[in-house]
């Protein structure tokens, strides 16, 4: 092995041995655990080719690499879900992430309620326990971008929620546009 | 419902998956090999990638996949196939990489019985009912049905698409209606493509033995074409049982498939398993090119055949002698009723005099029908892992049952004391005796005990106790060395 691609290797092998659990666990909670496999496969295979871009902080955005992976599975698996189910698409149900048993009906129901944006925010905050502004790098949007979807995903979850959640210290509406259109 | 001030708190509490756990050790290496062995082959495409405007470049890559037939096999297929669980899940892809049905297989190790054989034989059985591409016609004609006069309905704004959860339902956008008016003159076409019978095979692959330079070994698999309408759709299994240094297996430039332990197999032997589908357009008329089409479909993606490479942990092909060859002594074929046309030398009528000897006289009613006797022991002390050598076999009916028994050596060290068979558990109230577990799919199971220096199996069908009860009644002889068994007397017919 030359010494540039040794480098490479031991690069790319420490980054799986930190990373490889949190990203196993990101994509178990939002795809079934039979693709789990794959999507975190293809989602270091993706890092490998572009290690050079991975930054210092590599999770958030091998957050983002595993998002993208997962909504290219999810493309796929509706197409070959059966051409029936593809036909009339009209039948099922919006793609929705899984969520394990143990998830209350309540919060389920009002996190389906959200737009994937907002869901995938309040997510990537509530169980990937990120920042601002790694959430952001996850999203592929600003940081400034990511606070008011952040915002309005909470306001939003909490209306979903019903009447518990209505004296919940929600700020006001903010007027800023979201500038992120990934 | 607790009243909490933040929902976050809420959804915080129902984290599915709240403590990642790390993986397998195994599993992460498996995988960085198979990334880094694609990246290997890359090495010539990504160089001319950084040279060409990435725009210019597809030009030419979807020409070549579509010239390959698979239209999306480079993109689905770069980060390995894994191995399905044992007695479990099979996969299967279409030339896209994309799974579109599911199966089921096992695989089973025994000892090569064969007289003179060494090594060990691979049982694997596969079962695919059905794939989600083809549909029966009785299928495809009500979904036909069903389908146009849905579509009508949307399209006419008569039917609503659902909205989210909670939320009325909503018209078809212009893009859907684009998509659906593209669809429904099309419909028959898609449903169309008729019924698959499936894959449901067993097969059997023997002389699988580990030597230095030979990481592969044992493989199997085959194809199976089904045609209905204007589509061929063929089914392809590999099957690969490896040594432990391999971590996947290359069939083609765009599929490898990784390794799995499995502890049905013995010296930590791995497999890789995959099956493939591919569609293709199939002749309009059954000329016998087109028959043959559909015996010998056409290598997945339209290539030629490539030989198995296998790679190891660190991504790199494992050196292996390419042709397949078999480690075997000597030894003599006799049968004990020759048929009327016998062959220009008749084989001996009675098992000749040699190193071992497995006696049947004890057995009343026992019928002898054939068998193989080595002549001389040989070691073979180049192999890897336990392995052994037949150094006699009989087939013989009794009770009206056809039994088969065997002596077998440690191929390496032969007189010494052999390994256990794999995944065989000591006999309750019958100490020193092994029995396999019963496995689904196959009607004979292999029971047996050490003898001297070697193990005395017998693989017949019936319970436990009539093939200990057989065990127990045979006679067995061992020569290592100097003067060989006495010859048996005569076996009753």
């Amino acid at each position: 092995m030359e010494p540039a691609s040794a480098v490479r290797r031991e690069r790319f092998d420490a980054l799986v041995e930190a990373c490889d659990a949190k990203i196993v666990a990101y994509v178990r909670r939002r795809a079934p655990e039979a693709v789990v496999e794959d999507v975190v496969g293809e989602t270091f295979l993706v890092t490998w080719r572009q290690l050079e871009r991975v930054p210092d902080d590599p999770l958030p955005w091998l957050y983002g690499v595993a998002r993208r992976v997962l909504a290219n599975e999810r493309r796929g698996r509706r197409r070959r879900t059966g051409l029936a189910a593809r036909i009339a698409f009209e039948h099922r149900a919006p793609e929705l992430p899984v969520f394990a048993a143990q998830v209350s009906e309540a919060v389920r129901e009002a996190l389906l309620a959200l737009s994937p944006r907002e869901r995938e925010a309040i997510l990537l905050v509530a169980w990937e326990d990120l920042s601002a502004d790694q959430g952001a790098v996850a999203a592929g949007c600003t940081a400034a971008a990511f606070r008011v979807r952040l915002h309005r995903a909470r306001r939003h979850l909490v209306r979903a929620l019903g009447p518990d959640f209505q004296d919940a210290k929600v700020e006001p509406a903010d007027a800023a546009k979201e500038a992120c259109r990934s | 419902m607790p009243l909490m001030n933040d929902p976050i708190d809420l959804v915080r509490a129902a984290n599915p998956v709240p403590q990642a756990q790390p993986r397998e050790e195994d599993a992460r290496r498996r995988m960085t090999a198979a990334i880094v062995s694609q990246e290997v082959g890359r090495g010539r495409f990504a160089r001319l990638r950084r040279r060409l405007p990435r725009a210019r470049l597809w030009v030419p890559a979807v020409a070549v996949l579509l010239i390959a037939g698979g239209t999306a096999e480079a993109l689905g297929l770069l980060n390995g196939t894994p191995s399905a669980a044992p007695n479990g899940t099979l996969r299967t892809l279409t030339t896209s990489g994309h799974l579109v049905a599911t199966g089921s297989y096992s695989i089973t190790a025994i000892p090569d019985l064969s007289g003179g054989a060494v090594g060990w034989c691979f049982i694997d059985r596969q079962s695919q009912t059905r794939t989600a591409v083809p549909l029966p016609a009785s299928e495809i004609n009500a979904e036909l049905k069903r389908a146009r006069a849905h579509i009508r309905a949307l399209l006419s704004g008569r039917v609503l698409l659902p909205g989210r959860a909670g939320h009325p339902g909503q018209p078809l956008t212009p893009a859907q209606r684009r998509t659906l008016r593209y669809e429904y003159p099309r419909l028959r076409r898609l449903l169309g493509t008729g019924s698959l019978s499936g894959l449901n095979t067993t097969s059997i692959s023997c002389s699988g033995v580990a030597v230095p330079g030979r990481s592969i070994i044992a493989q199997d698999g085959g194809s199976s074409g089904s045609t209905s309408g204007r589509v061929l759709v063929t089914l392809t299994s590999y099957v690969f049982m490896t040594t432990r240094q391999v971590a996947a297996v290359r069939v083609s430039p765009t599929l490898t498939i990784l390794t799995r332990a499995d502890k049905q197999l013995p010296n930590g032997y791995r497999i890789a398993i995959a099956v493939r589908q591919t569609e293709s357009k199939a002749p309009r008329r059954r000329t016998p090119s087109a028959l043959r089409a559909v015996q010998r479909p056409r290598q997945a993606g339209g290539g030629r055949y490539h030989a198995p490479t296998a790679l190891g942990y660190d991504g790199r092909p494992i050196p292996t002698h390419r042709e397949p060859w078999k480690l075997s002594d000597a030894a003599v074929f006799w049968q004990h009723k020759p048929p009327p046309k016998a062959i220009r030398i008749p084989p001996p009528k009675a098992p000749p005099s040699g190193a071992c000897e497995i006696n049947i006289n004890a057995l009343h009613d026992a019928s002898p029908f054939f068998g193989e006797v080595v002549k001389h022991i040989q070691a073979f002390p180049q192999l890897e892992g336990t392995t052994f050598l037949s150094c006699a076999n009989i087939e013989f009916a009794y009770q009206g049952e056809g039994v088969t028994a065997a002596l077998l050596v440690d191929a390496q060290h032969p007189g010494a004391r052999p390994g256990p068979l794999p995944n065989a558990t000591e006999v309750a109230r019958a100490p020193e005796t092994f029995n396999e577990p019963i496995d689904e799919g196959r009607s004979q199971f292999i029971t047996g005990k050490r003898v001297g220096g070697a193990w005395l199996l017998v693989q017949a069908s019936g319970s436990i106790a009539q093939r200990i009860a057989i065990l127990n009644r045979l006679g067995t002889c061992i020569r290592l060395s100097g003067a060989p068994c006495p010859p048996p007397t005569p076996a009753r017919s």
